[in-house]
């Protein structure tokens, strides 16, 4: 996935628009799906997009190592998907129908569909601190390390994090479970 | 329900969600590349930028202050010498309303300037000053008695012309009629 990264950012950083647009092939569905597993709607996820790579251009002075490419792009789309639920209640926003895509074929295909999607529904009810580790760490693929670069806690925080969401999603799937057996 | 099943559940979840992404995007947010990307300078940089939004009032307070703390840095404390105050006041009058209103201040600031020095000069010379409205091609703004004994007026739109001194006095005549 990740094309020569150190090479990038070390374009990147000395205002090479070759490499700023590379940067943009290389990223934008990965920031792209992050903004929208975040709960957003489809204009208002590629409207961040857009954004996190504008401030990305802006800020790459920022950009303190060339191995820190990839979560730094997380970060700044994390802070700015943070700002705009800030400046708006997400609700205000955001097409209900734009939520779940059930009806894809993707979702035909599977076959414990209901138990997927109750688990989305408690990944979304899951408080921020635990929803953004689950997505930056499970459905992102950050490792543990990229996962606390992008959002400035240690890694030891991150583990403890992931433990915690992991706990609260199966205790709560098991309940579901149960309710549904009786 | 073990560790290993939910993250077997969540890997499944993330193909499922991993929806297409509009193709045009890319092309979307390359577009907004800048023209001139900021280079970095180094480790011991950084970059500081300033989005303000302030009033005009303000926005003119700050280029006041910032000329003349530039002016007296560069060591010449007496500011108004250079006319950088009278510039200045212009430039808020300008901001504060609307341009046309300074224009005409200048005018009248520039007349009074050449008023003084003619003055100075020992000139015979009368200024009408800011009783007379700005644009009135009628009245006189200001005179000026000629060596041949003519008078060389200047009216309220600026533009003159050598009289004599019956035609001076007809002219006054008026003004003070359409008073």
């Amino acid at each position: 996935m990740d094309k020569q990264p150190d090479s990038l950012a070390v374009r990147l950083k000395s205002a090479d628009r070759l490499a700023a647009a590379e940067l943009v092939d290389l990223y934008y569905e990965q920031i792209y799906r992050y903004i929208r597993r975040m709960g957003f709607g489809y204009a208002a996820s590629e409207d961040l997009t857009q954004d996190v790579f504008f401030q990305a251009w802006r800020h790459i002075a920022q950009l303190r190592s060339d191995k820190m490419l990839r979560p730094w792009l997380y970060r700044i789309a994390t802070n700015a998907a943070r700002t705009q639920l800030r400046k708006k209640r997400r609700d205000a926003f955001l097409d209900e129908s734009e939520l779940v895509d059930d009806s894809s074929q993707s979702w035909e295909k599977i076959e414990n569909k209901e138990l997927l999607l109750q688990l989305k529904k408690e990944i979304d009810n899951l408080p921020t601190k635990l929803k953004q580790v689950v997505l930056l760490h499970y459905m992102q693929h950050l490792t543990i390390a990229e996962t606390a670069d992008a959002i400035c806690v240690g890694q030891g925080a991150i583990k403890s994090r992931v433990n915690r969401a992991l706990r609260k999603l199966r205790k709560q799937l098991e309940i579901k479970n149960e309710k549904n057996n009786e | 329900m073990s560790k290993k099943n939910i993250e077997k559940l969540l890997s499944d979840l993330t193909q499922v969600t991993a929806e297409p992404v509009r193709k045009g995007l890319s092309e979307d947010i390359k577009n907004r590349i800048p023209h001139k990307l900021i280079p970095h300078k180094g480790k011991d940089t950084i970059n500081i930028m300033i989005d303000l939004r302030i009033s005009k009032l303000t926005a003119a307070a700050a280029i006041i202050i910032t000329l003349i703390l530039c002016v007296n840095f560069l060591g010449d404390k007496n500011t108004e010498s250079l006319g950088l105050v009278q510039e200045s006041k212009l430039l808020v009058n300008y901001f504060l309303s609307g341009g046309r209103k300074a224009i005409e201040n200048n005018e009248y600031t520039g007349m009074e300037k050449f008023y003084n020095e003619l003055r100075k000069q020992g000139e015979d010379v009368v200024y009408y000053g800011n009783t007379i409205k700005h644009g009135d091609s009628e009245s006189i703004l200001m005179r000026i008695k000629t060596d041949q004994g003519k008078y060389r007026i200047i009216f309220g739109d600026m533009k003159s012309k050598t009289i004599t001194a019956q035609e001076l006095i007809e002219l006054q005549s008026e003004m003070l009629l359409k008073k």
